[in-house]
């Protein structure tokens, strides 16, 4: 090292502008979150205090821990479907031209650079019960009846799968670049057709890029809140949408923040397993 | 039978053509060399052989069989890239064991077919090691025993000496030419390295902006090389345009830039100017007053710039009334290492034999 401890001091305190911001704006309410989780709610009055009420009522009012079950199921689904839709997108943004792949590059990020609101009011249109497939094919007397294309899950799952899809096919499309294509050639020499060339080489040497892609999207999927609301109505339920209702209807912060750490707690076992998965994984 | 058969093969990529009709065979048992610089078209014509490049036209022939529109996993060619290309997430054994997989032998006949191929390249030891944990050399014949394994049709390598260091290629030179000879197998090598070409082929291929410039053997290429390109780019060589000239003596001679040559053509057509190549290691430095007799051209030159290369001393020099001669000595340690100093005259000496006129 060249850089003596003074100057390495000096560079340090450059942080102090961000150390702070975190502490303010992520720390801090994270050491509330728990504080609150233990306090009691009783009559709209909030007691401080080390209650167990609110883990007790998450675990046995019957209705939380099944919305709980299904966000989770939800996040799997759009997970998953993230990981089908995008890997052949990853792959084809691989193997083409410069050009090319900065297209799909835009068309992959452009859900993110598009405001949730204009999104969200598009699909309406799109899906909605007088939107344009349904008008369409009723048009064309494929179907007598609108099909149910939103307000349900298919049309919460299509939604969010559209926005982080981008966060599944980055990482993706990392992981298959940085595989030496005569890696893939040397497999087809040895008498491999391209399936078994894919099967064989290709998906286990991209393992890395599919479990960061799923743990992100995952991540991204058990707290995405206006999304559900707009698409689901009031027919999906989530546990952010329980945690703002419990907040904005009830006044009930202490059983919102049990819930919200309760949150916190699943997606910080899915980074632990996940990085675990990996760990094994290339340790093989 | 040849193993692989080359027929007016022509890849162009657009405008560009990148193989301008090749004809080529490496028969059976042969190690071919595809020689030349980078973007001569060399590893394309060896993808196109291995299948990876679809060629524009022509016919391309492999173990006898015409291989349009067959998929590369179809032809039985054994290949090794510079890279190495092991399977990172497979052992050593799993690695070997692909090919095998692939041509469905069965269980007991395949543990015993990767037995001796890591006996083949020597690495029976390292059998359960992964990749990452082998150096480059180890990898390199990880790489050759998988191909080997299989039994292909041909062997093609891709550089693949590129990546290791002088030493361990030098090594891995003579072992791969000794596996080639015992196996038999037909190879077709891909370098650009004339060291490698020269010492490992039974015939060169020089290669040059997509086409062959000359088909021969390691002799022919070094010393009766037919084009300029070959002679430029194999080996070190001093290329003079010379003339014929008449003496007084009514014989016939060779000026080579202001140089005297007896006349080794045999021909007299005084008009004709030719190239005129000499190899720096066949021309003779001698002290002057020293009595010779080999040649009545005698030529004196100043010395320009002394190299020394330990085994070699490579001298700059300038001929009287004539051009600058890069010439190299063997450095027999018992002579007297410093036989010239800068500005010494020198008299050089060019026997018959070491003068080349290159054709066309």
């Amino acid at each position: 090292m060249s850089l003596n401890s003074d100057q390495n001091y000096g560079a340090l305190w450059l942080l102090t502008p961000t150390v702070l911001l975190y502490l303010a704006t992520f720390l801090f309410p994270l050491i509330l979150l728990g504080v609150l989780s233990f306090a009691k709610f009783e009559a709209s009055i909030t007691t401080l205090g080390f209650y167990f009420d609110n883990y007790i009522k998450i675990f046995s009012d019957g209705i939380t821990l099944k919305i709980f079950f299904q966000t989770v199921r939800l996040s799997i689904y759009i997970t998953f479907w993230c990981l089908i839709l995008g890997y052949p997108v990853a792959l084809l943004m691989r193997s083409c031209s410069p050009k090319i792949k900065m297209i799909l590059l835009f068309c992959v990020v452009s859900p993110l650079l598009t405001s949730i609101i204009v999104r969200n009011v598009a699909w309406l249109l799109i899906l909605g019960r007088s939107g344009m497939i349904n008008d369409t094919l009723i048009q064309w007397e494929l179907i007598s009846k609108p099909l149910p294309l939103m307000y349900n899950e298919f049309g919460v799952i299509l939604a969010v799968v559209h926005v982080y899809l981008s966060f599944m096919v980055l990482p993706l499309f990392g992981a298959l670049s940085s595989i030496n294509s005569s890696i893939e050639e040397a497999a087809s020499s040895l008498g491999a057709p391209f399936w078994r060339v894919f099967l064989s080489i290709t998906l286990p040497l991209s393992l890395p890029g599919i479990m960061a892609g799923c743990t992100l999207v995952f991540i991204l999927s058990m707290g995405v809140y206006l999304t559900p609301v707009i698409m689901g109505g009031n027919f999906i339920l989530t546990l952010p949408m329980l945690i703002t209702e419990s907040v904005r209807e009830q006044y009930d912060w202490p059983y919102a923040s049990a819930m919200a750490l309760m949150l916190l707690l699943a997606i910080g076992f899915m980074v632990v397993l996940s990085s675990g998965l990996q760990r094994l994984v290339s340790r093989r | 039978m040849s193993s692989v058969e080359l027929k007016s093969i022509v890849k162009k990529y657009g405008a560009v053509t990148a193989v301008a009709s090749i004809d080529l065979s490496v028969e059976s048992g042969e190690f071919v060399t595809l020689l030349g610089p980078s973007g001569c078209g060399k590893t394309t014509t060896l993808r196109m052989v291995a299948g990876f490049i679809r060629p524009t036209s022509g016919q391309l022939y492999v173990g006898g069989s015409n291989m349009d529109g067959v998929p590369p996993h179809k032809r039985k060619v054994g290949l090794v890239f510079q890279n190495y290309a092991l399977f990172p997430h497979m052992s050593v054994q799993k690695n070997i064991e692909f090919g095998l997989k692939m041509q469905n032998t069965p269980f007991e006949e395949r543990k015993d077919k990767i037995i001796d191929a890591l006996d083949l390249v020597k690495l029976r030891h390292l059998e359960h090691r992964m990749p990452s944990e082998l150096s480059g050399g180890q990898q390199q014949r990880v790489a050759l025993a998988r191909a080997l394994v299989i039994r292909p049709d041909v062997l093609l390598l891709d550089e693949p000496f590129g990546a290791l260091d002088k030493q361990l290629r030098d090594h891995m030179r003579i072992e791969l030419r000794e596996l080639q000879q015992k196996l038999k197998i037909s190879t077709l090598f891909v370098t650009h390295d004339q060291d490698e070409a020269l010492s490992m082929s039974d015939r060169i291929v020089v290669m040059s902006e997509g086409q062959v410039s000359q088909i021969g053997s390691p002799v022919e290429i070094y010393e009766k090389p037919k084009t300029r390109f070959v002679t430029d780019f194999i080996g070190r060589s001093n290329i003079l345009s010379g003339k014929i000239e008449t003496e007084k003596s009514n014989k016939t001679c060779l000026n080579a830039e202001g140089l005297k040559l007896p006349n080794v053509s045999k021909t007299s057509h005084k008009s004709e100017s030719i190239l005129v190549m000499i190899r720096p290691e066949c021309v003779l430095l001698k002290k002057p007053n020293s009595k010779n007799k080999i040649t009545n051209y005698k030529n004196t030159a100043k010395i320009l710039s002394i190299i020394y290369l330990g085994s070699i001393i490579q001298y700059k020099i300038k001929v009287n009334n004539g051009p600058a001669l890069i010439v190299t000595e063997s450095n027999v340690g018992y002579s007297d290492p410093k036989k010239f100093s800068l500005g010494d005259t020198a008299e050089i000496i060019i026997p018959e034999n070491a003068i080349y006129l290159i054709p066309g």
